[in-house]
């Protein structure tokens, strides 16, 4: 099994919660648990808010999800441009303390389009992080 | 308070040959809704500023008096602009609790959170681990759709009460948490973020500590506290949007 699901809305912050929806819909659907669906619903959330804050409006923001057997990998992303962005800073600030423990991979990937966050959750319920 | 009238004697005497007539007259009715019509004008504009416009709010004050036109009782004492203020005023109070309630969670979606929540916590104990919605839904006889939609509800609304304490065998277990031996690393990593950690109530703070201190699912810091896990997941997405909103002004380097 390997699907896709991909998602864009307006870059706002009134749209996060349709994305958090989006990908904690999906998790349910393919098998994953409650508790991670959860964790994967306030990660979205929090890598939207930070990705948000440095997108201007009318830029898009997006979900590509990679659905696979026993992971789910979500990519949020802008196309507001690398511009001004530096991943260095984004890196050390609470988002990310807090992406890694909820998920089991967290990764800063820039592109040339924007800056995205990469977040892989797997299924095998791990204990305590 | 009409704002029609100059001659109250002459005002009562025309309101009382007005109903009179009101059963056979609708020009009688028509005539008495006119005349009062300011009157539900005025006490709509009392209601600004709270969401809704005035011409809506007029709208609602017109059907108050419509209403209080149909059921006033002449032969009783009281003038009818009383009776009408009051009718007039509870259709407006009724109109804004219906609005709000209209914009909490619909009754259907409160009912199957509610028993998700509670398949979600059995579910958990016999298996002894996070159950999937496919569990949840075959549990409580409903789609895997409909479990998530409740899940969606019940994480997105917040509970008015979050903030109040939660209760006795609080402070016992935040006690217990002081014993506990820290994670160092992860608390310096953690200490540009302690400040805004202490503006948080206690019980938001220890459900934070829990969760990425102690590495702790949110289905155990439910059972460890007595609350629902969707509760915990509430708790916790608000307290991170307090982090950020507290962290924000400092965030931009």
């Amino acid at each position: 099994m390997h699907e896709q699901i991909k998602v864009s809305v307006p870059a706002e912050p009134g749209f996060v919660a349709l994305l958090r929806s989006v990908v904690a819909g999906v998790a349910g659907l393919r098998g994953f648990g409650v508790d991670a669906i959860e964790d994967l619903r306030l990660a979205i959330g929090e890598a939207c808010a930070d990705l948000l804050e440095q997108a201007p409006e009318g830029t898009v923001l997006g979900v590509d999800l990679e659905v696979a057997e026993g992971a789910l990998e979500a990519v949020v992303w802008t196309d507001a441009g690398a511009a001004g962005w530096s991943g260095a800073e984004a890196e050390g600030r609470l988002t990310w303390l807090l992406l890694r423990a909820l998920t089991d991979e967290a990764t800063l990937i820039e592109r040339p389009e924007g800056p995205g966050v990469r977040l892989v959750k797997r299924t095998a319920a791990r204990g305590a992080g | 308070m009409t704002g029609s009238t100059r001659d109250p004697t002459f005002d009562r005497e025309r309101e009382r040959e007005l109903f009179e007539r009101l059963a056979e007259d609708p020009s009688a009715r028509e005539e008495v809704i006119e005349l009062h019509t300011p009157l539900a004008r005025y006490l709509a504009s009392r209601f600004r500023g709270r969401g809704e416009t005035f011409e809506d709010l007029t709208q609602v004050a017109l059907l108050g008096l419509i209403k209080a036109v149909d059921r006033f009782d002449p032969s009783r004492e009281v003038r009818f602009s009383t009776y009408a203020s009051a009718t007039i005023v509870g259709e407006i109070k009724r109109h804004f609790r219906d609005r709000a309630w209209a914009l909490r969670v619909p009754r259907r979606l409160q009912e199957m959170g509610l028993q998700v929540s509670k398949a979600l916590g059995a579910l958990h104990q016999e298996h002894g681990r996070s159950p999937t919605v496919a569990e949840i839904a075959e549990r409580v006889g409903a789609s895997e759709e409909e479990v998530l939609e409740a899940m969606d509800a019940m994480t997105a609304y917040t509970a008015e009460s979050l903030d109040a304490p939660s209760g006795e065998g609080e402070t016992a277990w935040i006690d217990r948490l002081d014993h506990e031996e820290p994670r160092f690393a992860m608390l310096e990593e953690w200490e540009s973020v302690v400040p805004a950690l202490r503006g948080l109530p206690e019980r938001e703070k220890a459900i934070l500590y829990l969760r990425f201190f102690r590495g702790r699912t949110q289905s155990q810091i439910a059972e460890e506290i007595g609350v629902s896990q969707m509760h915990v997941s509430r708790i916790l997405a608000q307290t991170l949007r307090r982090l950020r909103e507290a962290l924000e002004p400092d965030a931009e380097v």
